[in-house]
């Protein structure tokens, strides 16, 4: 739903705003970016119809802050993150813009199936444990259940307190 | 259409039961295309507008009670079988604007609410709470609304617990972050309360924000909404209400229009949906605080206190985090929580929220977000929940949606604060190494010491960040119309054959998770009105 150059201005604020350094360094930009739109699809008419407007505020907006007459999309990592801290503390409108695009690229960034493992947060495995060994528990069974579907009754945790749960994938995941 | 079962969804050696609940009699709006030429008709001796924990008892009561009851409802049936953990699929599907409401206000308040069959009951935490008694005493003593004290509620509390299944967590579904949450209240000499869930064997899964995947969790989808298609109500999904149709003052039905899972009337893939009207002798409007007076509004009801009144028991979070990894995605969702200052007006819980969620409210971006959301799993994000005592209102917007307005009072501010200063103490007491507030000009605080920082803030309303899920008391109950939309029965004043049975009617703000008062009132009404379309028949 965004054209060309939104959807090039949506890069650029993802590339400058996604969480980095140790395991947050993945390769996912572009699947945040397609997650982003799915979502764009779903909020409300005012905010969907206006969002692209949004969008080429912050590509032509520099000047506002006297960052000069470039572009966004061609400043570099320091003067884009310097820039984008101008939209936060602005007040009103402009900061509204930059919680909404924080927001979308912070939700889709951290849901990322390989942000989730990096962060050993296996929720979904864990439904899949949970669903089977509640099925389990009312049919009055819990073992033997439990072995049919792979999955154990309590979530233990090893020696640096990490669950033992792991999901084949199988089952859930993001964009499902 | 007969649902049991979703396709496309692998199967679990065994099965929880809520996977094969049977939902007969169910229409899917987005099958209604559009006619160049007239809506799609409709008919039933009662129809019910919203199928949540209001729209869901009164319907399946007034079916119970020998009527013919159509229910309405925006969203779709999403069944317990589909859900899932990630948040963006079940955003889109079962919130409300994929979850990004907000009420206007200095501060802005997060907002959010269900769109799906159930209402906002699939993706609530289940707490299960009775109006407290001065709330109810306050009720029938001072606004003298009939039959609200304690005893008289007695039986509606009774039977809505029945049908929440109420219980508390067994030992084995909590996790360590209830254990923290509870050891930081005991180390403070507080007393802890054993939260109340409606719930039949919860499992501790986490997930009841984006609906329950093991199916425990006892929302109006598994509960009331089969128990009526059962009984033969029936119900007609994607089908957004726009007005009341009224005749020589009285309601004769609602008119309105299908949409489709995005909440649009014009189809992803092309072409529009259809319109319908339905002719009915009562109207129930329950589709929430938020919308009923929208629909009121979209009608022409308008004046008196038609929207105002609105409370909205703003949230602020504490994060505390800990050395000790506490993984709060494991165990049940608020298996405890602190009533100790409710009379101050101040309620204290804490919740297991998935990372991508969490992360909107941690300020920053970049790096140093990424530093702090490293420690994911060493967090515990508990809250205070406020009694608000200032009041907003419902507006129609240009775009003629029902849009929020609420401003604190200087007693909330003053709360706020205190709450959040109660909750980060817990959280020290527990261990925690340091506490993220929801302050912009007061991010962190890093040890008990600090905690006088949160008290020497100004007392400044922006700059605040809140969060609600509960909003109530917008077309509110009221012994007349200068006092109250509807009668002590959500009979709207001055208009036959329209009653209230959701959210909107609660008179003032209750301090406490509303679902039970919601379900108990809304029980209590439909009894009235069966009674009363009764005595229309014979007369
Ligand atoms: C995330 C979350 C957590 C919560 N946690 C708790 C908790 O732990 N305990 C508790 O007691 N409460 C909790 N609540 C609050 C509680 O669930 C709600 O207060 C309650 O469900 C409100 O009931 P209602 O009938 O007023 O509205 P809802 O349950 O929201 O139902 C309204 C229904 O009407 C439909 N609707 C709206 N407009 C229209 C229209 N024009 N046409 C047709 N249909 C329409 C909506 O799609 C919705 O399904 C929570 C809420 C949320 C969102
Ligand atoms: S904690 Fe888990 S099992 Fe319990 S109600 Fe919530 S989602 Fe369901």
């Amino acid at each position: 739903m965004l054209g060309k150059a939104s959807t090039k201005i949506l890069m650029h604020a993802i590339a400058v705003m996604r969480p980095r350094g140790g395991h947050f360094d993945a390769d996912i930009d572009g699947d945040v970016a397609r997650m982003i739109l799915s979502f764009l699809e779903y909020l409300p008419a005012p905010t969907r119809l206006t969002f692209p407007l949004g969008l080429r505020l912050v590509e032509y907006g520099p000047f506002l802050f006297r960052e000069g007459m470039c572009r966004f999309t061609s400043m570099d990592d320091e003067t884009a993150t310097r820039y984008i801290h101008h939209w936060e503390r602005a007040g009103g409108a402009p900061a509204m813009l930059y919680q909404g695009v924080r927001a979308l690229v912070l939700v889709c960034f951290y849901q990322h199936p390989k942000i989730l493992k990096a962060m050993e947060v296996d929720w979904q495995g864990r439904a899949d444990e949970r669903v089977a060994y509640r099925a389990a528990v009312l049919a009055g069974n819990p073992d033997e259940a439990l072995e049919g579907a792979g999955a154990r009754a309590a979530t233990s945790l090893d020696a640096a307190g990490r669950p033992q749960v792991v999901s084949d994938g199988s089952n859930g995941g993001a964009g499902r | 259409m007969t649902v049991g079962t979703t396709p496309g969804i692998p199967r679990f050696a065994a099965r929880p039961p809520e996977y094969d609940l049977e939902y007969p009699n169910v229409e899917d709006g987005r099958d209604f295309g559009f006619h160049a030429r007239g809506r799609h008709e409709f008919g039933a001796d009662v129809v019910v507008v919203g199928s949540g924990a209001g729209g869901a008892p009164a319907a399946r009561s007034l079916r119970d009670a020998g009527f013919d009851v159509l229910l309405l409802e925006e969203g779709g049936l999403h069944l317990t079988e589909s859900f899932r953990t990630d948040p963006i699929t079940s955003l889109q599907r079962l919130y409300r604007d994929a979850g990004t409401s907000s009420i206007l206000g200095r501060p802005p308040i997060m907002f959010a609410e269900g769109r799906c069959v159930g209402g906002s009951t699939v993706i609530n935490g289940g707490m299960s709470w009775r109006t407290p008694g001065r709330v109810l005493d306050h009720w029938s003593r001072e606004l003298r609304l009939e039959s609200t004290d304690s005893k008289s509620m007695e039986r509606w509390f009774d039977e809505a617990q029945s049908i929440l299944h109420v219980e508390h967590q067994h030992e084995d579904t909590l996790g360590r972050n209830d254990e923290l949450f509870v050891a930081g209240a005991n180390k403070l000499g507080w007393k802890v309360e054993n939260n109340p869930r409606n719930m039949h064997r919860c499992v501790g899964l986490n997930n009841c924000g984006l609906g329950c995947p093991t199916g425990a969790k006892r929302s109006m989808l598994v509960t009331e909404i089969p128990r009526a298609l059962g009984a033969g109500a029936r119900l007609l999904t994607y089908a957004k209400v726009d007005r009341v149709l009224m005749r020589g003052g009285r309601a004769v039905g609602v008119r309105g229009h299908f949409v489709d899972e995005r909440g649009s009337s014009r189809r992803l893939g092309g072409g529009r949906l259809g319109n319908f009207k339905v002719r009915a002798r009562l109207v129930v409007l329950a589709a929430g605080a938020r919308h009923t007076p929208g629909i009121l509004m979209r009608s022409l009801v308008l004046g008196g206190q038609v929207g105002k009144g609105l409370h909205t028991h703003p949230n602020a979070k504490v994060v505390g985090v800990f050395d000790e990894r506490v993984n709060p995605w494991i165990g049940a969702h608020q298996a405890h929580q602190i009533h100790q200052f409710l009379d101050e007006g101040i309620l204290i819980g804490y919740a297991g929220v998935p990372p991508g969620i969490l992360a909107t409210g941690i300020p920053g971006f970049g790096r140093a977000h990424a530093e702090r959301m490293a420690q994911f799993n060493h967090m515990i994000t508990a809250a205070c929940l406020i009694e608000d005592t200032g009041e907003g209102r419902v507006v129609l917007g240009p775009d003629l949606q029902p849009w929020m307005t609420f401003r604190l009072s200087p007693h909330d501010v003053e709360a706020v604060h205190r709450g959040v200063r109660l909750a980060a103490e817990q959280m020290f007491a527990a261990g925690a190494r340091s506490v993220l507030l929801p302050f912009g000009d007061l991010a962190e605080i890093h040890g008990a010491d600090q905690l006088g920082e949160i008290d020497r803030r100004p007392r400044k309303r922006h700059n605040i960040e809140l969060m609600t899920v509960h909003i109530m008391s917008s077309a509110r109950m009221g012994r007349d119309k200068s006092a109250g939309v509807v009668d002590a029965w959500g009979r709207v004043h001055g208009i036959d054959g329209l009653v209230i049975a959701d959210a909107s009617i609660i008179p003032s703000s209750i301090g406490v998770n509303p679902q039970e008062t919601i379900v108990a009132l809304a029980l209590r009404c439909a009894e009235r009105w069966a009674g009363d379309l009764a005595l229309r028949s014979a007369s």
